[in-house]
């Protein structure tokens, strides 16, 4: 899953961008508001973290073109306005969720992963296939016999891959939803990383979950 | 709060309205009796004498007739030649008038409308005329005329009336004339009539004219207090959440146009210093606030992941740096408060300025030289004012902070002193770096920052509010400017020299 974060506190940016990161999202974090619409445009973003009061262009700003471009990236607002037209104002510019500072991280991760249920059309924490079990909030897989021990962009490729069930993804998807876009990812790379994701599955005797689509991509039936 | 009382233009109709109509009243019962009584006795005094005038008419017709045993008359006597035909009115039924004429103390002779009545007698003097009301015979309000007289000779006795008296008196010795009384009464119904209809226009005219009056004094109150209703309506509309309305101000009166004005000018001001204080408060909740999520969010990324040392030194970092910028802002924001409470007191002590300049740049010495910048001084070698030591540190330690960092990455750092008869002026220039003419008010606003600036750290928009506060606190004047030459001039002005 790749997040946005649009912060001008370098502190703030810095420790959401390493504690996101560190929980398996791709993370691009960004300082004005002028980057986060050029990002946001550009970008393929599950959800954009955005602050209101930014340099070069304002948080709300931002905001109303990227849904004027018809991004349909969940915007959750990160701001120190706490009043009630505040926070009208920016759901009605098209946010899906105000977190008023000074908020918990664990909250801020909670509320992604419910935007990003929501963008998959799943309220279930967990995904269940073929006898593999991924808890999205734990960003755990476990199989019949215990845990599976992936790493954090193993997971988020295997979470990718579960949530658009029988569509194929291409390198490039996967790279996009896998990796920060200032970490060159190779589709070589995307390989490696398959191959190791298969080698564990088969493990636990789910090694036929990720089928290859010669011409079109992986796909999870 | 004091409850508002019923609208002031109300009363003052009314109050102007209704003793007009009180004065009105009183006049016109005055003016209503006065010309009701001149019209009354002129109409009366008329009516009496046409009334006198038949009266006289029947005593003309009354004569004392000489002896003519021809005519059945032996001996002189009163003869009273009326024919009814000359005064009909006095022979008919309907609407008749009356008269009787007594010989002595008898009727010698009365109207045919009065068949067998009698008109009372009234006892006057000799000639003299007797007027008064009197109910007719036939039961309407009428008028009597009486008078008691001599029957004049008649021209048998002679030809003037005196020789007729000497004759009488030569032929008759010793005789007196019989005394007459004629009374003659008429209807004053059509007095009665005519008084009541002059009454009545009198009257009607009075009212009319009252009411008109009354009706144009309210008018004109109303029309005049117009533009003062129309006024009260617009700011009644005025709400605390709709400050941006204003009140019209054409078409009102000389007099109640410069209260529309004034009270614009107060709508603008407050308008204004809402809009500050929402500004404020907007943007204090977000540098306390930030500071807080980022110390909040750094422990709690930190403790979930402790085993990243890179990151947790870049943490700590942050941390410092944060609560450094918290000290900022708390401690400015202290210092003006002391400053706006009138707590601060300024300790004024003879302080070289230059000095003071040289000191603080050297403090800068490291900024100034990762920002690649110089700051030239043009200054007296030596000038001594009266300031207070540490707000004069602060302020300019400020100036040239904003100096360096707001001035852009090129263009001369400038700072002149120079001295204006008994005081001295510190000017710091730096380029506009963006500034326009719109923002040199707002850059006394705490927490207001140009775009740019807000990415630059270690400015939290307090160094220029807290340079006033301290400056105003010394006596000393700020002003700022844009020079043609797209510079930006902060100037501190009126420092009293010191006498040294």
């Amino acid at each position: 899953m790749r997040i946005l974060i649009v912060e001008d506190s370098d502190a703030l940016r810095n420790s959401l961008r390493h504690g996101l990161g560190r929980s398996g999202y791709a993370v691009d974090a960004v300082g004005d508001g002028a980057e986060g619409l050029s990002h946001g445009l550009t970008g393929v973003y599950d959800v954009v973290v955005l602050d209101l009061g930014l340099p070069r262009r304002d948080g709300l700003s931002v905001l109303t073109e990227l849904r004027r471009a018809d991004i349909k990236s969940h915007v959750l607002i990160l701001s120190a306005r706490d009043q009630i037209e505040d926070r009208v104002e920016g759901l009605r510019c098209g946010a899906d969720d105000y977190l008023v500072k000074p908020f918990s991280f664990d909250e801020l991760k909670a509320r992604i992963e419910a935007l990003l249920r929501r963008r998959y059309n799943d309220k279930a924490r967990t995904l269940q296939l073929d006898g593999i079990t991924l808890d999205t909030v734990a960003r755990r897989v476990y199989a019949r016999n215990g845990e599976l021990d992936l790493t954090a962009r193993e997971y988020a490729m295997l979470e990718a891959l579960c949530r658009h069930r029988g569509q194929s993804l291409t390198r490039g998807q996967l790279i996009d939803k896998t990796s920060r876009s200032e970490h060159e990812c190779s589709e070589n790379a995307v390989d490696v990383l398959l191959s190791g994701l298969r080698r564990k599955l088969k493990s636990v005797g789910a090694g036929e979950l990720i089928r290859t689509r010669r011409g079109f991509g992986f796909v999870v039936e | 709060m004091a409850m508002a009382t019923e609208p002031r233009r109300y009363s003052l109709k009314l109050w102007l309205t209704l003793p007009v109509i009180l004065a009105f009243v009183v006049m016109g019962l005055i003016t209503f009796f006065f010309l009701e009584q001149q019209i009354r006795s002129r109409l009366e005094a008329e009516f009496d004498a046409g009334l006198e005038t038949r009266l006289r008419f029947f005593v003309t017709l009354t004569m004392y007739d000489a002896a003519d045993p021809d005519e059945g008359r032996p001996e002189p006597d009163v003869e009273f030649d009326f024919e009814p035909h000359v005064m009909p009115e006095f022979a008919r039924v309907e609407q008749a008038s009356y008269f009787e004429l007594w010989k002595g103390e008898t009727t010698f002779a009365r109207s045919r409308s009065m068949r067998d009545g009698h008109l009372a007698r009234a006892r006057v003097a000799l000639g003299t005329l007797d007027l008064r009301d009197h109910r007719l015979p036939d039961g309407r309000a009428g008028r009597v005329a009486t008078m008691r007289f001599l029957p004049a000779f008649d021209e048998d006795f002679g030809e003037t009336p005196e020789v007729r008296a000497v004759t009488f008196a030569r032929e008759h010795p010793g005789w007196q004339r019989p005394e007459m009384t004629i009374a003659v009464a008429v209807s004053r119904e059509s007095l009665d009539n005519t008084l009541g209809y002059v009454d009545g226009l009198l009257g009607a005219g009075l009212l009319s004219l009252l009411l008109v009056v009354s009706l144009l004094i309210w008018l004109g109150t109303t029309l005049g207090l117009k533009p003062l209703a129309g006024l009260v309506h617009q700011l009644d509309a005025i709400r605390g959440d709709r400050l941006d309305a204003r009140l019209a101000e054409h078409g009102l009166p000389r007099e109640v146009a410069p209260l529309a004005g004034t009270m614009n000018q107060l709508l603008m001001r407050l308008e204004q210093a809402f809009e500050r204080e929402r500004l404020f408060s907007r943007n204090i909740a977000h540098e306390l606030r930030t500071p807080i999520a980022e110390l909040l969010s750094i422990g709690e990324v930190g403790a979930q992941w402790p085993e990243d040392p890179a990151a947790n030194a870049r943490f700590f970092a942050d941390i410092a740096k944060i609560a450094h910028r918290m000290d900022l802002i708390i401690s400015n924001l202290l210092m003006m408060a002391r400053q706006e409470s009138g707590l601060m007191t300024c300790a004024m002590e003879p302080v070289d300025l230059i000095d003071a300049l040289r000191a603080t740049t050297q403090r800068f010495r490291a900024e100034l030289a990762d920002e690649g910048v110089q700051l030239h001084l043009s200054a007296p070698e030596r000038l001594v004012i009266e300031a207070d030591r540490v707000c004069l540190d602060i302020v300019l330690s400020n100036l040239t902070s904003n100096a360096i960092h707001h001035g852009g990455a090129d263009g001369e750092r400038r700072t002149e002193v120079s001295r204006q008869g008994s005081t001295a002026e510190l000017v710091f220039e730096n380029p506009a770096n963006g500034l326009v003419e719109h923002d040199l008010p707002l850059m006394f606003n705490r927490f207001w920052r140009k775009d740019a600036a807000r990415s630059v750290g270690r400015h939290v928009g307090l160094g220029l509010p807290l340079v006033r506060a301290l400056a105003e606190a010394c006596g000393w004047t700020v002003s700022v400017q844009l020079t043609p030459s797209r510079r930006f001039r902060i100037a501190i002005a009126n420092i009293r020299l010191a006498e040294v």
